[in-house]
């Protein structure tokens, strides 16, 4: 029997021998033997020691799970405007070569500026919010009971106020928090056992349970459906897909599956300063396949509202094919990681 | 967007699976016109509705009549035994060696 970890789950898969594919890292009892490290499979059943690997890439984020890699807060508005200052960047760095009056460029490009302007939006979402803070406060409060506790050196005492003076939240909607366990196998100042307990102490992970560029572009889509300016289905997918895990098909992640990637319909982005003046509401109809529309009262007409997010996507494809789309996502990707590593060093 | 018009297949309804196909089918045949490339159909009322621009029940009569032509059925692997044609290997050669739009 083997099993094999699904990382958007976080859970353990159980494979069929036609599962199995060349390249897979498959966990294994030892005990089957017919394993040698250096020749791989031996069929030699008393061969059972075998050393577990480590792995050597990073793994990927769960559906559930955002991953932290910052060390200062940062709101919602601060990280869109820095990232209004670096997609002007990057693209007048990619782009130099192109002549400024082609108009199709300069649309495309004006589209990827509006994605990169509200990808993060979408972080605004209450449970998004909520969860942050709840993540938060569990931090600061498993760091207050280790500072209470007696086997601390003075030192080590300070180290850890000074990380939990750092971990005040704004009271603004926040985009970026402080990742703790990063944070403290940096410090010099701490021993290698301490930060080893604290390390075990705060092994939480922080899940929102939405994916909040799946929330942006839902937004996105009621600003494009309700014709605001600039707003196109470029705009919109490119906003989507910006971690890699939102593209073609708006899945449901919970039990009834009527989510699109944990965000229900009627959920609401509350207003936020220099952003959204109002509310908004989210829908998911577009998840389903068809077009949304009304019929006449005889029936013998319909008015199409709008395409479904599939057909969205198939029209984005045929207009541009799948590499442009994929290097136009890239650009967001590589600004978002820009913009973030611009704070960290902030 | 735009306003499209209906027209209603009363007789193709959801009794049972062949009709459905018969509907996904009419679908099929009238999206091969050219000036019908952003048809639509749907189910209302518990029967097949077509949806799209200049459409109407004489111009579907015309096209199905005058112009579509089913798509031809070939049993590929029957036409030459002596290759072994039924090995699944072949099968999937020659099938991939045909263009899509004459399987």
């Amino acid at each position: 029997m083997a099993w094999e970890w699904n990382y958007e789950y976080e859970r353990w898969n159980k494979l069929k021998k036609d599962d199995i594919r060349p390249g897979m890292t498959l966990l294994l009892a030892s005990s089957l033997g017919g394993y040698d490290a250096e020749l791989g499979w031996t069929a030699n059943k008393n061969q059972s020691s075998v050393k577990p690997l480590e792995l050597e890439h990073k793994v990927q984020d769960s559906l559930e799970h955002d991953e932290l890699n910052y060390t200062t807060f940062c709101t919602i508005d601060e990280h869109s405007r820095k990232m209004q200052e670096v997609i002007e960047e990057v693209i007048k760095e990619i782009f130099q070569e192109i002549e400024k009056d082609d108009k199709e460029i300069k649309e495309i490009l004006d589209e990827v500026k509006l994605a990169a302007l509200w990808y993060d939006i979408g972080k605004n979402h209450k449970k998004w919010q909520e969860k942050a803070s709840d993540y938060i406060k569990e931090i600061r409060n498993k760091i207050e009971k280790i500072l209470s506790s007696s086997n601390i050196t003075e030192v080590e005492s300070e180290c850890l106020k000074s990380i939990l003076s750092k971990l005040e939240k704004p009271s603004e909607p926040i985009a970026k928090f402080p990742d703790v366990i990063s944070y403290i196998s940096s410090e010099q100042k701490l021993s290698v056992e301490l930060k080893e307990r604290i390390k075990s102490e705060l092994n939480i992970r922080f899940r929102p349970g939405i994916r909040h560029e799946a929330s942006s572009a839902l937004l996105g889509w009621n600003k494009w459906v309700n014709g605001e300016k600039g707003w196109t289905p470029l705009a919109v997918y490119l906003i989507a897909t910006h971690h890699g895990k939102v593209r073609t098909i708006l899945r449901g992640i919970k039990e009834d599956n009527d989510d699109v990637f944990g965000i229900k319909d009627g959920d609401v982005i509350p207003a936020i300063k220099n952003w959204l003046n109002d509310d908004v509401r989210l829908e998911t109809y577009m998840k389903y396949f068809g077009a949304k529309g009304e019929w006449s009262e005889d029936c013998t007409k319909y008015k199409m509202k709008t395409i479904s997010w599939v057909e969205m996507v198939d029209n984005l494809i045929d207009k541009y094919g799948p590499l442009k789309l994929a290097f136009l996502e890239s650009i967001i990707r590589a600004c978002d990681m820009r913009a973030s590593s611009i704070e960290v060093n902030k | 967007m735009s306003e499209l018009t209906a027209v209603h297949f009363e007789g193709i309804t959801l009794d049972n699976l062949g009709q459905y196909l018969c509907g996904i089918g009419l679908l099929s045949a009238l999206s091969k016109n050219k000036n019908w490339s952003n048809i639509r159909g749907c189910w209302q009322n518990e029967h097949f509705v077509i949806l799209g621009d200049k459409i109407s029940v004489e111009a579907i009569e015309d096209y199905l009549l005058n112009n579509w032509k089913p798509t031809e059925y070939r049993k590929i692997w029957v036409s030459d035994k002596k290759d072994k044609k039924k090995a699944d290997k072949n099968i999937w050669e020659l099938r991939n060696s045909i263009p899509d739009e004459e399987l």
